[in-house]
């Protein structure tokens, strides 16, 4: 089954003159390794920027594909924002040609005034871990295992929530230890939220994301009440639905142990 | 045929507006369909949103979708039974400003099914930049547990070094949490990445590199862990275009740690604020990371991207 599209794509803005997004979408690659080849037909980048429950902007550019060759195979895109924002883009084409919906296209960079940061982009939906996630769980849920505040360091930990669908989305966030926070995203917006009512002063620990909906999250490191400042952007991980063993298939089970006796002897790893 | 089993085969996925399985379907296979455009034009997943995952799934399923382990399907060790790849490794930093710290969570989730997590072995391989073995370190990570490993604790103030962590599960459960977080710490800043499985080294990845007042500040630690040296040649591209190329070699079991503005210096300058794709080709599966320092000495950290 061909498809008309792959999965729009979001990265976060972050707000000021100083900060700027920039990110490659990579044409031509995506095609050679996404899709039916040698074709003729047109695409269609649609870059869409959001804050605030707001659609700011729309930018639709068609580029001509000729014998599976694209007119400019690579596109770069740089954004501003005056408030906490994402930017959605979406790429579809005029004949169903994508062997997939999901497409890695690589880290962005976010410039502030003390330097850059790169962000990895997150797919709007479709993501198999997540699907998989819910299945198993009955419920979206992001965890980052290695928070950590400290007010006398200057050090605050944010989560980056951003919600892209139309309804706001309530989000919890948890320790390991019970306490939460609980906060209203509202639709088509950007929140971020500092954990530190959660968090025990120096000492780094898991924080857990949990909603009805997906919602797309990073955590974000940056000094104290002043999330838009920061120095790195993480993504979040998915609580991982799959066994730690899995039974039957022999073949599979003799070319796995195989496989790792010589490293993990090596590395007195077993 | 039963009335219940025609609803079971094409069973309602979004009640606000009445489609079943087969509408969403047909809807999809009309030309220019996407996923956007079903909710924009049929409005399901928009009113209650409880189907949207629903949706996700039924439209995933015949893409991407690999079932998961059911429940009752969870066992522990024994003949035939596979164990999970939990083999990570990563790079780290320890100096006098600076400490590394190595942060595994195996908590169950906020939800309200009872989800039976595994027990884990752990060993920790910690080594020089030049793959000398600094440390090891053993035990045992239990469901609702968490483990911190300082390396600055481990192994002092020795700059640049790398470190693969096994997790061994030693009961029936699910993986959960446990990939690993690696957490810089520095004088007003911290940063983490995920480590990532040894298994995925790759010989091709690329990642985009900013060039700003002409500097990058970028660097490249680059992780060899096969038995030879491997030769990694880095291509530095522009609209496309190649600009620049150099080669270097990689030590067996070592960590290189490439300073991107010393490197392509006369491109840097040619171009002094671009965003460059850079490609690092290896004749061995290699990791790649990217560091970007800040003025401030905070530092941006993350893995290369996982595909090419």
């Amino acid at each position: 089954m061909s498809l008309h599209y792959i999965a729009p794509f979001i990265y976060p803005l972050f707000p000021g003159e100083e900060r700027l997004l920039r990110f490659i979408v990579p044409m031509q690659r995506l095609l050679d390794n996404h899709s039916v080849a040698g074709l003729d037909f047109e695409l269609n980048l649609s870059t869409r920027k959001w804050a605030n429950g707001t659609c700011l902007r729309q930018d639709d550019l068609v580029l001509a594909v000729r014998n599976g060759r694209v007119e400019r195979p690579e596109i770069l895109l740089e954004e501003k924002s005056e408030y906490f924002g994402y930017i959605e883009t979406e790429i579809t084409a005029s004949i169903p040609m994508f062997h997939s919906v999901l497409y890695e296209i690589g880290y962005g960079m976010i410039t502030t005034p003390m330097g850059q940061a790169s962000v990895i982009e997150m797919p709007k939906f479709a993501d198999p871990r997540v699907i998989r996630q819910i299945r198993e769980t009955g419920r979206y849920s992001l965890a980052h295992t290695a928070a950590m505040v400290d007010q006398e360091r200057n050090l605050d930990d944010y989560f980056l929530v951003i919600n892209p669908y139309s309804k706001a989305i309530v989000v919890r966030l948890f320790n390991s230890r019970g306490d939460m926070i609980r906060r209203t995203v509202p639709n088509n917006s950007t929140l971020p939220i500092s954990l530190r009512e959660i968090l025990r002063p120096g000492l780094p620990e898991a924080v857990f994301l949990s909603a009805p909906q997906r919602v797309i999250a990073y955590d974000v490191r940056a000094p104290f009440d002043h999330p838009e400042d920061c120095n790195t952007v993480d993504h979040l991980d998915p609580f991982r639905g799959e066994a730690a063993f899995i039974a039957g298939g022999w073949k599979r089970y003799i070319r796995s142990t195989l496989r790792r006796f010589q490293f993990n002897r090596r590395y007195g790893l077993s | 045929m039963t009335v219940s089993a025609v609803t079971d085969r094409d069973p309602v996925i979004c009640v606000c507006f009445d489609k079943r399985r087969s509408d969403i379907l047909a809807e999809m296979q009309r030309p220019g369909a996407t996923f956007s455009k079903l909710v924009d034009e049929t409005g399901v997943g928009r009113k209650c949103t409880a189907c949207r995952m629903d949706l996700e799934m039924l439209l995933g399923q015949p893409l991407e979708f690999q079932p998961s382990m059911e429940r009752s399907d969870l066992v522990g060790p024994g003949l035939g039974h596979s164990m999970s790849d939990n083999r990570n490794c990563g790079f780290f930093v320890c100096t006098d400003e600076i400490d590394t710290v190595l942060c595994v969570s195996n908590h169950a989730l906020p939800t309200d099914k009872n989800l039976q997590l595994s027990t884990f072995d752990y060993v920790c391989d910690i080594r020089s930049q030049q793959g000398e073995r600094l440390a090891t370190r053993r035990g045992r990570l239990e469901p609702h547990g968490d483990l911190l490993v300082s390396m600055r604790e481990l192994v002092g103030a020795i700059g640049y070094g790398w470190f693969i962590l096994n997790l061994i599960p030693r009961s029936a459960g699910l993986i959960g949490n446990t990939r690993p977080q690696v957490l810089l710490v520095g004088n007003g800043w911290a940063a983490s990445y995920h480590a990532q499985l040894v298994s995925w080294a790759s010989k091709v990845r690329s990642v985009m590199v900013g060039a700003r007042d002409g500097k990058t500040s970028a660097l490249f630690p680059v992780l060899n862990m096969e038995l030879k040296d491997a030769a990694l040649t880095v291509d530095l591209y522009k609209d496309g275009g190649l600009v620049g190329s150099r080669q270097t070699m990689v030590a067996a079991d070592s960590l290189a740690v490439l300073d991107v503005d010393a490197l392509f210096a006369a491109e840097i300058e040619r171009y002094p604020d671009t965003l460059f794709v850079a490609v690092l080709h290896s004749d061995r599966p290699t990791r790649r990371y990217i560091a970007i320092k800040h003025r401030n000495g905070a530092m941006s950290i993350d893995h290369f991207p996982n595909t090419r």
